[in-house]
């Protein structure tokens, strides 16, 4: 019997599951993560599994998702980091981005840090003008002694980026030969490879970024498979990327920061498959966990991608107070700050719930760590959502005292509140954060939402999902099993998969079939070869161009029609881009010039998940009773108490159904099942709640 | 129908909701409004604001993104709206218009436009949005109109939809005076997308909390902010702060060629007067107007001069008219700050920007650790380029070039524009359309005030084309460099260079081979330099920020310490380098 293994390493735990590649044998294990290096944590993982039984060897295949990019970058753990830049343009990760303030009303805003300070961005004389022509060739000698200058500094790794580098990257591949002469250790990162994309800001962030964590991540991987191939692993090891694709290791050390969303583009990828087991399509993600909500866009069964995505933000909720990473990457909003989110009254005695947060430590203060600040867990605590007895299946006993006095200090009796409707009063507002937060990003991506089912993972996910879905007036919340390691079990559907793309601005009406087939020839046998190389055999292919009206500052990605078709490619062209941006922004501009300025093609590995993806959780445990108890809870919704009934999820079998109010447990999740709606088992053991019968909004027309 | 009082009062927990939905709802529409606009100038620089109004002109939530002056103007315009079409003739689908500038943003190129919002036959609150359009037709010298009418199409207050139905006498009419109608239009319907969006939100809202009308929740969010206010008014020491500005007069008379009033200085006075928990500010004694396009209207004076009075007093409220109403501001007519018809003001944000350094120059006496000192983003520094593209056609092209932003109250100052938040455009996105290389985007070592807070460093842009190209450059505080207060020093002044030789602002012609050089100003810095911490000024020394003379002679800074820097840091020093 053949094994694939998902190795997930989040912020707190790390998830491992196992799957049969022939039979529907499946098996997980959660340990605590090792911040420190997390290759320990995740071992520790492989080993509760040997000593269950697993024999490693029989794994053909493991995939990897980790937090280790992302937390280089926030907390700035990374390389010593060299830019080598353009003659004029040492600046340009100075000039914080586009020079925006990304909150007009803070006057004392910070913005990031670059990655690498002034005294490490070094120019060299060089210069290509916008149609690509050189107007000054590389200077050898002034390449030589940057590099020498970094290397004096002590520099662990270089970035080279280049003004207009995308479309002549010779210079930039000069310079990394001259660093490979004088000291091939260095990791050289270049623009063009990483991302060969026009706009100077984005492309020298990404490049630096790639930089930056690139020795960690290599000596993190090389830790890592030591640890694993020293057990016994023969296979192969492959990495989450953040566009829900695995890669070699041997790419992802050249390209490290395809990584730096891994372990959330996992979970988004799995509430894709499970809504898609049950033939829907078009859903959000809502993953809400002690730190975090995220959701991402799932349309068509596919994760909607972002191409302006940020990491280590100073304001946890602002776009652009954040370092740009460029590349594509999965729609992974952050809607929330999670169970953990902090409630107080504000300079006009209003109560608001986050942005800040009581995080993991010191936590909600229920936790008894310390946390005095009332958070959303502790609400919940108080509503009887949560039950302290069972927080975490009983490992962490939960203070309900201390809940209590902190939203009486903080909320309750600065209101003139009751604790528990203070309690009601916080869950109320910070559901309805949440709600409009996802409303407003589904009309930025011009997506109606009430068309969309929530499926809903992460701790609190499931306690919140039916309130968020009614207020954005989704039909459906569908709670999967094992919410708790969904995103491990995201890594065992991935496919290979990598995105080759080229900045080539080309009005359309000068573009032939023959000069797009070779453009896009080249970026596909690029991912082919990547691909193949990496052990893909069959691979389909999308292929994009990122077009705007001349004049536009902005691109909108359409899906290149067919060259080889017969008739005219540029009106083809031009027919496709009017109606993608008719269909993103509701608007014709049809008499309108258009011009590409990016190609990109999508190269995907075509494959079938194992089979136990499909048979996940099993039958239910009939044996015991899923009726294991009542309790009572405040519904927010209504006045007064509730009696509820309390089942196990584990005893669930797929057919049951069980009428709100209701509440639903499981080891480190709970699901909260309102008055007046129903949910029912599936073949999988997801929890589907149907809201469109129930006194919710009506989807209009 | 209006429900008797006798209903529920909104509780807290309510009035919290709603306002944080009414924000959203703004948020909403902005993105709605941004979404469908064709212009780079909306998009990518900020040029717009969206607002929910009360029916009595009032602005009760604005988004959380667009350009303060339009945040500020939107109330003003409705209220002189609802004068000329009184809220009892209003019909449901009605959407005014007006560019007027003496009742609205005080430029010609802003449209702003308003609709009713009707609930049972009642008004029960506005939309309103306001964006810079592509293009109203008028003179594209910038810098040269002698009156409005050179500025463009004048739009008075008119409907621009009557009761759903598109007043197609008016679309004909802008269609046929702008050089790109389609793109002017299209951002109109981008801007009355957002309006239905604003009123389709509003009344499912209402409906989700059976509200019969909005008037409780507007009497509590004014209450609320005024309070608040008030309260932060009350902190300030009473008495009358008072600063004078004195601003470039650089810029020719259009009609006779030469700058005008040499031998006067060119000054913005205020006073501000504060008393209990009121605030007064006045602009009496501020300069007779310019016979050329550097004039302000006081419906932008007052904008700005809301702005500076929230950031330094209640940064985090949300904004709405119980903050703006307790506020007087006066602005004497036929000043700088308040022209009279028909008076040119393509270039009004010289004059109306500086009124925020006259504001925090008054009031650093009163409040020292709540100001920023003056920067060199203000005014913005714009340079429009025209010409041939590579492809042979046309371009004109508008590019923010920001300043040292003064220091801020807590920390340094950064590099931007400010009061308006422009952003730049990408220099490869300009070169990858037209025939121009940008041989530098840099900071200018030892540009920043010096203080215990430094101000932002200003930049070097260079400019060199490769065809033909007609310019603008609109700048400021190349006479009078930003002012450094409290102790803290003033940053470098700006400069503009044709081939090495300095010129004025304004238009001009450049050949291949000319090089064009803006130095944009760098910020005032805050306290007194000795009281900045060693550790930074060495920090700002290793960066090559600032050189050793100015670590040694500015902040004080023993050489000794400065000894180990590298070499590198050093190489910087020289501001002429490139």
């Amino acid at each position: 019997v053949k094994y694939c293994l998902g190795i997930d390493v989040g912020g707190t735990f790390t998830d491992l599951v196992l799957l049969s590649e022939t039979t529907d044998m499946s098996r997980t294990a959660k340990v605590l993560t090792t911040p420190a290096d997390p290759s320990i944590g995740a071992l520790r993982g492989v080993d509760r599994l040997i000593a269950e039984g697993l024999d490693l060897r029989a794994v053909n295949k493991l995939i990897h998702g980790t937090t280790l990019v992302a937390n280089a970058l926030i907390e700035r753990k990374g390389a010593v980091t060299g830019l080598i830049t353009t003659k004029g343009f040492r600046d340009v990760l100075q000039f914080v981005g586009r020079e925006l303030r990304y909150d007009t009303y803070d006057p004392n805003i910070i913005f990031p840090k670059p990655l690498v300070p002034r005294s490490l961005r070094v120019e060299v004389d060089e210069r290509v003008d916008g149609s690509g022509a050189v107007l000054r060739p590389l200077e050898p000698e002034s390449a030589r002694a940057a590099i020498r200058g970094l290397l004096d500094q002590g520099v662990e790794a270089i970035a080279v980026c280049f003004i207009n580098s995308f479309s002549h990257p010779e210079h930039e591949r000069e310079v990394a030969k001259l660093v490979a002469r004088t000291d091939p250790q260095i990791p050289v990162s270049l623009s063009h490879e990483v991302f060969p994309q026009i706009r100077e800001y984005e492309r020298t962030s990404a490049t630096v970024m790639n930089a930056y964590v690139q020795p960690l991540v290599m000596s993190y991987l090389h830790s890592l498979e030591d640890g694993l191939r020293s057990r016994g692993f023969a296979g192969d090891l492959y990495l989450m990327t953040s566009t829900g694709g695995i890669l070699t290791r041997e790419t992802s050390e050249r390209f490290p920061l395809q990584l730096v969303e891994s372990g959330p583009a996992a979970g988004a990828l799995a509430a894709a498959f499970v809504a898609g087991e049950t033939g829907r399509d078009d859903v959000l993600s809502f993953d809400m966990g002690g730190t975090t909500a995220k959701a991402t866009l799932i349309r068509d069964g596919r994760p909607l991608v972002s191409r302006d995505h940020e990491v280590a933000r100073i304001a946890r909720f602002k776009k652009g107070s954040g370092l740009p990473v460029g590349i594509t990457v999965m729609d992974l909003l952050e809607i929330g700050a999670g169970g953990g989110s902090i409630a107080s009254i504000d300079s006009v005695g209003l109560l608001r719930v986050g942005p800040q947060s009581a995080g993991a430590a010191p936590g909600p203060a229920c936790y008894g760590l310390g946390g005095t600040e009332p958070t959303v867990t502790d609400a919940d605590l108080l509503l009887g959502f949560i039950d302290a007895d069972h927080f975490l299946g009983g490992e962490m006993k939960l203070d309900a005292a201390a809940a209590e006095q902190a939203i009486l200090d903080h909320v309750a009796q600065p209101l003139g509140l009751g604790v528990v409707e203070a309690a009601a009063a916080i869950n109320k507002v910070v559901t309805e954060n949440m709600a409009e937060a996802a409303r407003v990003h589904s009309v930025e991506m011009n997506v109606d939402i009430r068309r969309y089912g929530l499926v809903a993972f992460g701790g609190a996910g499931p306690i919140h999902a039916c309130e968020v879905a009614r207020r954005i007036g989704a039909p459906f919340v569908l709670c999967p099993r094992n919410a708790g390691v969904l995103s491990a079990f995201g890594l065992l559907i991935a496919p290979l998969a990598f995105e080759a793309s080229l900045t080539k601005p080309a009005d359309v009406d000068s573009l032939t079939a023959e000069a797009v087939d070779e453009i896009v020839g080249r970026l596909q046998l690029e991912a082919e070869t990547l691909l193949h190389h990496s052990g893909a055999k069959e691979i389909a292919f999308e292929r994009w161009a990122d077009m705007s009206y001349i004049g536009q500052g902005f691109e909108v990605a359409t899906v290149l029609p067919d060259t080889s078709a017969n008739g005219d490619l540029a009106a083809a062209l031009k027919r496709a881009f009017d109606e993608t941006y008719f269909e993103r922004y509701g608007r014709r501009l049809d008499d309108l010039p258009a011009r590409v300025v990016t190609w990109r093609v999508v190269g995907r590995e075509v494959a079938t998940p194992p089979v136990a993806a499909r048979a996940r959780g099993g039958a239910g445990d009939s044996k015991a009773s899923a009726l294991k108890g009542a309790r009572e809870v405040f519904f927010p919704s209504v006045l007064g108490a509730t009696a509820c009934s309390v089942y196990d999820r584990f005893a669930l079998s797929p057919g049951d159904v069980i009428q709100g109010p209701a509440i639903v447990e499981e080891r480190d999740s709970t699901v909260v099942i309102p008055p007046d709606v129903r949910a029912t088992v599936d073949k999988s053991l997801g929890l589907f709640i149907d809201l469109s019968t129930a006194d919710a909004p009506t989807e209009s027309p | 129908v209006t429900r008797p009082s006798s209903r529920q009062p909104l509780d807290a927990v309510t009035v919290t909701i709603l306002w944080d939905r009414l924000v959203s709802i703004a948020d909403e529409a902005t993105t709605t409004q941004l979404r469908a606009a064709f212009s780079s100038v909306v998009r990518e620089s900020n040029d717009f604001a969206v607002s929910i109004l009360d029916p009595t002109g009032g602005t009760l939530a604005s988004a959380r993104v667009g350009l303060p002056s339009f945040v500020g103007t939107q109330p003003v315009t409705l209220q002189a709206a609802l004068r000329e079409f009184p809220v009892s003739s209003l019909v449901e689908g009605d959407v005014i218009i007006t560019n007027n500038p003496w009742i609205s943003t005080a430029q010609l190129m802003d449209i702003t436009l308003l609709a009713p919002i009707f609930k049972n036959g009642r008004v029960v609150a506005f939309g309103g949005s306001v964006a810079h359009s592509p293009d109203l037709g008028g003179t594209q010298r910038l810098a040269q109109s002698a009156d409005v009418f050179e500025d463009g199409l004048f739009i008075p207050l008119m409907k621009l939809v009557r009761g759903g139905e598109p007043n197609e006498d008016l679309f004909k009419m802008i269609r046929s005076n702008c050089r790109h109608p389609s793109r002017t239009l299209g951002d109109l319907e981008a801007q009355l997308s957002a309006l239905k969006i604003i009123n389709d939100r509003i009344l499912e809202v209402m409906s989700d909390h059976e509200l019969a009308d909005l008037d409780e929740l507007i009497d509590e969010i004014y209450s609320r902010s005024e309070a608040t206010i008030q309260t932060a008014i009350a902190e300030i020491p009473d008495g009358t702060y008072t600063s004078e500005v004195e601003i470039d007069n650089r810029l020719p008379n259009p009609v006779t060629g030469v700058i005008e009033r040499e031998d006067e200085q060119i000054m913005i006075r205020a006073a501000v007067t504060v008393s209990g928990s009121t605030l007064k500010v006045d602009y009496t004694g501020s300069s007779k107007q310019l016979g050329n396009s550097t004039n302000s209207i006081w419906t932008y004076t007052r904008a700005y001069t809301a702005y500076t009075l929230r950031l330094i007093l209640v940064p985090f409220l949300p904004n709405n008219w119980g903050f703006s109403r307790s506020l007087e501001v006066i602005s004497p007519s036929g000043t700088i700050v308040n022209a009279e018809f028909p008076a040119p003001t393509n270039n009004r944000h010289i004059i109306g920007q500086q009124v925020c350094d006259a504001i925090f120059i008054a009031l650093s006496a009163a409040v020292p650790n709540r100001v920023m000192a003056p920067g060199g983003g203000t005014p913005n520094w714009i340079l429009f380029m025209a010409g041939a593209e590579r492809r042979g056609t046309r371009f004109s092209r508008l590019f923010p070039v920001g300043g040292g932003l003064g220091a801020f109250p807590e920390k340094d100052g950064e590099v931007g524009a400010f009061p308006a938040n422009l952003s730049s455009t990408p220099i490869e996105m300009v070169e990858a359309e037209q025939p121009v290389v940008f041989e530098a985007k840099e900071l200018i070592c030892d540009s920043a005030g010096p203080g215990r807070h430094r101000g932002g460093l200003g930049q070097r842009l260079v400019v060199r084309v490769q065809q033909e190209t007609l310019y603008t450059v609109l700048a400021g505080k190349i006479d009078h460099p930003p002012r450094g207060l409290l102790g803290g020093g003033d940053g470098r002044a700006g400069r503009l260079l044709l081939n090495g030789e300095p010129i004025l602002p304004g238009d001009g012609v450049l050949v291949p081979g000319d090089l064009l050089t803006l130095e944009t100003p760098g910020g005032g810095g805050l306290h007194p330099p000795s009281e900045r911490s060693i550790e930074n000024v060495i920090q700002d020394t290793q960066d090559g920020l600032i050189s050793v003379a100015q670590a040694v002679e500015a902040y004080g800074v023993p050489i000794e310490e400065l000894t180990s820097l590298s070499a590198s840091a050093s190489d910087q020093d020289d501001p002429d380098s490139l």
